[in-house]
């Protein structure tokens, strides 16, 4: 085994609030937005004072964030935080990653690009590394419901189809994967372990586990089996609870994370 | 000598997040891109995030590889940060055939995973400090964020005087300080309160 600290990766959410008129943060629950929280600095500064280990900042409005805009967003929140950040959503372009690469962000997080511009990544994989991009992969867990319509036109996949995506992934060069069961965002009801568990069988890069957080038996779960890393929207938006308590938690549990 | 702070640019660099975490500190750097900016520097960083290979060509390009020759064992203060610490060796497995500073007798090498294939070391990871009490400001078992997939396995002239991690099988020499160089694996500029502590040590140091 490697002997990384086990990583907690806040999201945070960039969506236009269509009565404010206002580019902010928000939850979403089955990937619907949900509730507007506030402004990305902000939260990223609470979250690099209560060592969040790295953030991750994701453009959920493509149509009506561009680019320039969304990398207006993140840069305004790495010129004030000294750790690592990701940023994703539109990304598709070797060109594109360039310009989010350029404003201190470490890693990029691609998805539909994936399946419609593999060789662009793979492009990018070659010049930045593939320890620059966090490839996603979006998927409705709850096997006994269909998928929603609206979630089908973008992009989730059936559970069945998580083998394929990461075998492709690794093929195309990403360094780390992301899982996101649909079905769980936002209702802290804990990951989905068996997707987890079935991933890690199938790759051999580091995985981030996401949705569906909402206590600390949830983390002690997905790091036990197997995860490198728990990204988190909703948990900490709502949950009366502190990265310092979670964290000590989770020494007590016997995971290693940072302490100091 | 007044105190002036240069940060060596390079185009896939990552000077842009150090310049910030030291005006972050009140600490205004300057920008180096050619020898006579670089002399008027009391202290010098030299950051990168690129190939070993690369972080050469750039220097040579700009004409800042002789001067930088030079450095070793000057007056002038010098941190190089990650590849910016690779390249104070003779060269790398990265890059076989480019010569590096030569300041130290180093080869970098590839780190691998328990399967024998190549890995990255990306994420949080401790620095053990041995029988060195403390440089700068790493003590013993402090965290830092590192991102590399070669590294420094030791530094003879250092003595054993210099901070290891451990990753997979690989012992990384994670920092070290010697005469008037520090070389520092992982990026203090992105290792939050600590690594902005380490940095304003740095920039400290008479």
């Amino acid at each position: 085994m490697d002997t990384l600290f086990k990583r907690i990766v806040p999201k945070i959410l960039i969506s236009q609030n269509a009565n404010l008129q206002v580019i902010g943060s928000i939850t979403t629950k089955e990937y619907e937005k949900f509730r507007f929280i506030g402004s990305p600095p902000s939260q990223a500064r609470i979250f690099e004072s209560n060592m969040a280990d790295e953030i991750m900042l994701l453009n959920l409005d493509q149509d009506l964030i561009d680019l320039e805009m969304f990398k207006d967003v993140v840069s305004r929140v790495s010129s004030e935080i000294f750790m690592p950040l990701s940023a994703g959503g539109g990304i598709n372009s070797i060109d594109m990653a360039s310009k989010i690469f350029e404003i201190g962000v470490e890693k990029i997080v691609v998805e539909r690009a994936l399946q419609q511009n593999p060789q662009e990544i793979s492009k990018i994989a070659n010049r930045y590394g593939s320890q620059s991009i966090i490839g996603s992969c979006t998927y409705w867990g709850a096997t006994s419901l269909p998928i929603p319509p609206r979630l089908v036109s973008r992009g989730v996949v059936t559970v069945d189809a998580l083998p394929t995506r990461l075998a492709s992934m690794e093929q195309i060069g990403v360094g780390e994967v992301m899982i996101n069961d649909a079905s769980r965002d936002g209702t802290r009801r804990g990951s989905n372990l068996v997707a987890l568990r079935e991933a890690l069988n199938i790759t051999s890069l580091p995985i981030i586990d996401s949705c569906g957080f909402g206590k600390t038996q949830h983390f002690v779960d997905s790091f036990n089996s197997g995860s490198s890393a728990v990204a988190v929207g909703t948990y900490f938006a709502f949950v009366d609870q502190s990265f310092m308590q979670l964290r000590s938690q989770l020494a007590n549990h016997g995971i290693r994370v940072r302490l100091k | 000598m007044n105190r002036l702070v240069g940060i060596v640019q390079l185009e896939a660099g990552n000077s842009a997040s150090v310049e910030r975490a030291l005006e972050a500190l009140g600490v205004k750097a300057i920008q180096v891109r050619d020898v006579k900016t670089l002399e008027l520097c009391s202290h010098i960083i030299l950051p990168g995030v690129a190939s070993f290979g690369s972080v050469i060509d750039e220097l040579q390009s700009k004409k800042l590889f002789a001067p930088l020759k030079n450095l070793y064992e000057s007056d002038i203060k010098f941190m190089g940060l990650c590849a910016g610490m690779q390249i104070m060796g003779k060269g790398s497995q990265e890059n076989p055939g480019v010569q590096g500073l030569g300041w130290f007798t180093y080869e970098n090498i590839a780190i691998v995973n328990n399967e024998g294939s190549k890995a990255f070391h990306t994420g949080w990871n401790s620095v053990q400090m041995g029988d060195s009490q403390k440089i700068l400001s790493a003590s013993d078992n402090s965290s830092y964020y590192f991102n590399h997939s070669y590294y420094v396995p030791n530094v003879e002239e250092a003595h054993d005087d210099f901070g290891r991690t451990e990753y997979f099988n690989s012992t990384i020499v994670s920092i070290f300080k010697h005469s008037n160089v520090v070389g520092i694996q992982f990026h203090p500029e992105k290792s939050q309160v600590e690594g902005l502590d380490m940095l304003k040590h740095f920039v400290e140091w008479d």
